[in-house]
């Protein structure tokens, strides 16, 4: 591929606090900046007014996306995959699409569609969240010329899609990681880090922070950092003596404390002792809320404040109501609040990357999180890695955390500042590593083979 | 499908007739008293539009004046009775010319908001258990319901002699391979849903012995699975104390899961395929034909008598039916002892993790270690499970549909007391000139 040849991004809007915009914008920003290639974005999603893009085109699409009522279809995609594809006089133009399933598989039939497929090379950053995926998936895939997972967990899930549908696994491409700006997040200096503690939370250092940063979604499970906490910070645990495990005390039906635990979850030895309760500890979510049911723009957000007002910690949890979906707040104040965190807690069931695992590694705040899916190939120097209690097996594989042994991490990272600033460390090496300017070279790599 | 008499009960099955069950309440033939006319609506095809037009006459008949409207007694899953509220009720402007009753035996998570919407505007619920009835109130309240529908609870009753007795059962099971002294292990669930692959999970870590017990500190540890390898891989070291030295599950080649076939709806793991990824195991799926037993029996009676032991992890709303249908074929039960499901021939297992679904109702997560340990205590001792059979089959009488038919009666004869009266579209008088 020449310098100036074309590159086309479909992807979320690159003005968005979304996931895939953060992905979308710093891959299409290297590739117009520092690999001088000729960018078109054809962001989805209403954008924010205003944001200007650093030069390359943009072109916006229909506010809903594919997620209108044309099912696997979008118009807007089609005319502007016709108007940027077809402004390119000679030679292939290269379409990356980034974004769900669904977001692939309709920027391939559109591509179809219209007669282009022919004229491109298409190639798809491929999300995998969990496994095993559908045979069918791996027909979808088949579709693109390159297939390019995030990571070794997910080409192993694609490869093992592959595998079962007799197809060839030849086209999907060695992994290429998300990245993290490493001059935006990054560790705050103390004094900053304790002016912010202050102004946020009103805390000092001596207040244990507990944070959680992602969307109130199905698969990231605050719902499950609420239940966490509640046991952390009210001591509703018993502690064996014979094993050292905790065991979580159980629920009333209502969601509200139940009886405590009378035997060990781990050895079944009787009484184990109480846990103690921690008046030094706050937890923040930084998430979005969205407690009208009929008002829910994710169908599987959970209501947050009344689950924590259930569990009785209501007054322990800081929440950011300002915060929607695709709109949060400046990109140098999440970092700021995510340095002010303590320990960061994402027990998600499934996960594609988890940006927010990285970028608060990289503001050197150790993490827990579940041992499944992708972060745990990345994460692990700077995190304590739970096992799942159980698989739960829908249309894939979900892994419910261990929340006696999430407690337990929480206990000992609680304990020491020692090890927290260990795992603080590592994170901030792990991120370096992962820099967006590094991983940047990567596509440019692969977008001139 | 035949009906006459005073007082007009009509009854209908919403869903797939093959996948009728029955652990769906319903009352029993003679319990209702007076008139009765019962219809299927399978609610796609042709066959469903045949069925639509047929139900929709038959109320029409039975609307005999405006001041009686019929009592329609609505069965079947959940989410066809929602349908069945749309597309029958709803789409033939029928609601407000009957007087609704639906019949509820498992209230699921989350519930679905055609559901919610159909309970709202029901006139009574019927629920077979107290969990289940409360479960309905609080999607209910939630959804700002009010004044809701009577809700009633009419304990399960089954027609025990039709079932399949343990007794005739025993001969069929050499027909299945099953060898004496092998302990057979039934999942009756009847539909494929997170529930029904946790306990071929549990199952599948068991029999092959995939958990470890550390030898240190005596902590039990689940193998994880590893999605991108299609394994379930055995820990190396305790979580708890670190260390190393494990005792590898015991194997048990002797034991048997019967599944009967589920029902597999998208967004559900299908029980073959579960198989197929995680590596077959000593599990039967049997489909409705191909349980040996009794003809007359139902097929979910045939495999439940024919284990030695029912294993139902799944949180209680999902559960009590299914150990209300166990004991009814004095097959005693492994359950989540959540919400109160419990009692001889009953083995509780605690509940392991929390989480809340889309509705905020707390979801109790059984523990799969528990689970293992209670069938190992099974297993291992030779007396324990003859003792929780006799204590099962002591509470079988309590689940004679005989005892249920008194509530059934006084359930309908309440309802049809009930002012049934159809509302007036008003007219609009002619203005005169």
């Amino acid at each position: 591929m020449s310098p100036r040849e074309h590159v086309v991004v479909v992807c979320d809007h690159p003005s968005l606090h979304r996931g895939f915009s953060v992905v979308g914008e710093r891959i299409a920003r290297h590739l117009h900046r520092d690999a001088g290639l000729r960018v078109s974005f054809l962001g989805r999603y209403e954008p924010e007014p205003a944001w200007r893009s650093p030069g390359y085109t943009v072109h916006d699409l229909h506010p809903k996306g594919c997620y209108t009522e044309a099912g696997d279809r979008d118009p807007s995609l089609a005319a502007a995959l016709r108007e940027h594809v077809c402004a390119t006089a000679a030679g292939r133009v290269t379409v990356l699409c980034i974004g769900t399933f669904k977001d692939l598989l309709t920027s391939h039939n559109e591509l179809d569609a219209s007669g282009l497929r022919s004229r491109v090379r298409l190639i798809g950053y491929m999300p995998v969240d969990s496994g095993p995926l559908p045979v069918q998936f791996a027909a979808f895939a088949q579709g693109y010329d390159v297939v390019v997972p995030y990571s070794r967990y997910a080409r192993a899930v694609l490869e093992d899609s592959f595998r079962r549908a007799r197809y060839d696994p030849s086209r999907l491409h060695s992994p290429i990681a998300h990245g993290v700006d490493t001059r935006v997040f990054a560790p705050p200096a103390p004094q900053r880090r304790r002016a912010a503690r202050r102004r946020l939370f009103g805390i000092g250092d001596d207040v244990l922070l507990v944070g959680y940063f992602g969307r109130n979604s199905g698969h990231k499970r605050p719902d499950l950092v609420l239940r966490l906490f509640q046991l952390f910070a009210t001591g509703a645990y018993g502690v064996c003596a014979r094993c050292g495990a905790t065991t979580g005390d159980a629920l009333a039906p209502d969601g509200r404390p139940g009886p405590a635990a009378a035997r060990c979850g781990a050895c079944d030895a009787p009484g184990p002792a109480r846990g103690a309760a921690r008046d030094d500890v706050l937890l923040y979510l930084h998430t979005d809320l969205q407690p009208d049911e009929a008002r829910r723009v994710a169908p599987d957000a959970r209501d947050l404040e009344r689950i924590a007002d259930r569990l009785g910690i209501a007054s322990r949890v800081r929440f950011a109501p300002g915060i929607e979906i695709g709109r949060g707040v400046d990109v140098g104040e999440l970092a700021l609040r995510m340095g002010a965190c303590d320990v960061h807690v994402l027990p998600y069931v499934c996960a594609g990357w988890e940006l927010t695992v990285l970028e608060t590694g990289a503001c050197a705040v150790p993490n827990v999180i579940t041992d499944a899916a992708t972060p745990p190939g990345y994460a692990a120097p700077f995190s304590r890695v739970i096992p799942a209690a159980m698989n739960l097996l829908e249309t894939d594989a979900r892994a419910l955390i261990d929340i006696d042994l999430a407690l337990r991490a929480l206990l000992e990272l609680a304990a020491s500042p020692a090890e927290r600033a260990r795992l603080g460390a590592a994170g901030v090496a792990a991120a370096r590593d992962l820099d967006w300017e590094r991983v940047g070279e990567q596509w440019t790599e692969l977008l001139r083979s | 499908m035949t009906g006459g008499g005073a007082e007009p009960v009509l009854q209908v099955f919403a869903g797939d007739v093959s996948a009728q069950h029955d652990l769906d309440p319903s009352p029993p033939p003679d319990a209702t008293g007076g008139a009765r006319w019962r219809d299927a609506w399978p609610g796609e095809g042709d066959a469903g539009d045949a069925a639509t037009l047929r139900v929709a006459r038959a109320i029409l008949a039975h609307v005999r004046d405006r001041r009686r409207r019929p009592l329609l007694l609505l069965t079947g899953p959940l989410d066809a009775q929602a349908r069945f509220g749309r597309e029958v009720l709803d789409r033939r402007a029928l609601r407000a010319r009957v007087h609704l009753a639906l019949c509820v035996g498992e209230v699921t998570h989350p519930l679905p908001a055609p559901a919610r919407d159909l309970f709202g505007r029901a006139d009574a619920v019927v629920t077979t258990t107290v969990q289940a009835r409360d479960t309905v109130a609080r999607h209910l309240a939630d959804a700002g319901v009010a004044p809701g529908p009577e809700l009633c609870q009419i304990d399960h009753g089954f027609p025990l002699r039709a079932l399949a007795g343990r007794g005739q059962m025993h001969g069929h099971r050499t027909e299945l391979g099953i060898e004496a002294g092998d302990l057979v292990i039934a999942a009756p669930f009847r539909r494929a849903s997170q529930w029904s692959a946790l306990a071929f999970q549990i199952f599948k870590v068991w029999s092959e012995g995939l958990h470890r017990d550390c030898r240190r500190c005596r902590a039990r540890m689940m193998p994880a699975l590893r999605v991108d390898k299609g394994l379930l891989e055995p820990v190396s070291a305790c979580p708890h104390c670190g260390g190393r030295d494990l005792e590898p599950g015991v194997r048990r080649p002797r034991a048997v899961l019967v599944q009967h076939e589920l029902c597999v709806r998208p967004g559900t793991p299908d029980p073959h395929v579960l198989g197929e990824w995680l590596g077959h195991t000593n599990a039967r799926v049997l489909r409705g034909d191909d349980v040996p037993g009794p003809p007359a029996a139902p097929a979910w009676s045939r495999v439940l008598a024919l284990a030695d032991v029912a294993l139902v992890p799944a949180d209680n709303a999902y559960a009590n039916p299914l150990v209300a249908a166990s004991l009814a074929c004095a097959t005693p039960c492994v359950t989540t002892g959540a919400g109160g499901v419990g009692g001889p021939g009953v083995e509780t297992i605690r509940p392991r993790s929390y989480g809340w679904d889309l509705r905020n109702h707390l979801v109790a997560y059984p523990d799969p270690v528990a689970a293992t340990r209670t069938l190992d205590a099974l297993a291992d001792d030779p007396a324990r499970l003859p003792a929780l059979r006799a204590h099962a089959a002591a509470r079988r009488p309590e689940l004679d549909e005989a005892r249920t038919r008194g509530g059934w009666r006084r359930f309908v004869e309440a309802q049809l007391a009930r002012p049934r009266i159809v509302p007036r579209t008003p007219l609009a008088r002619p203005r005169r000139r």
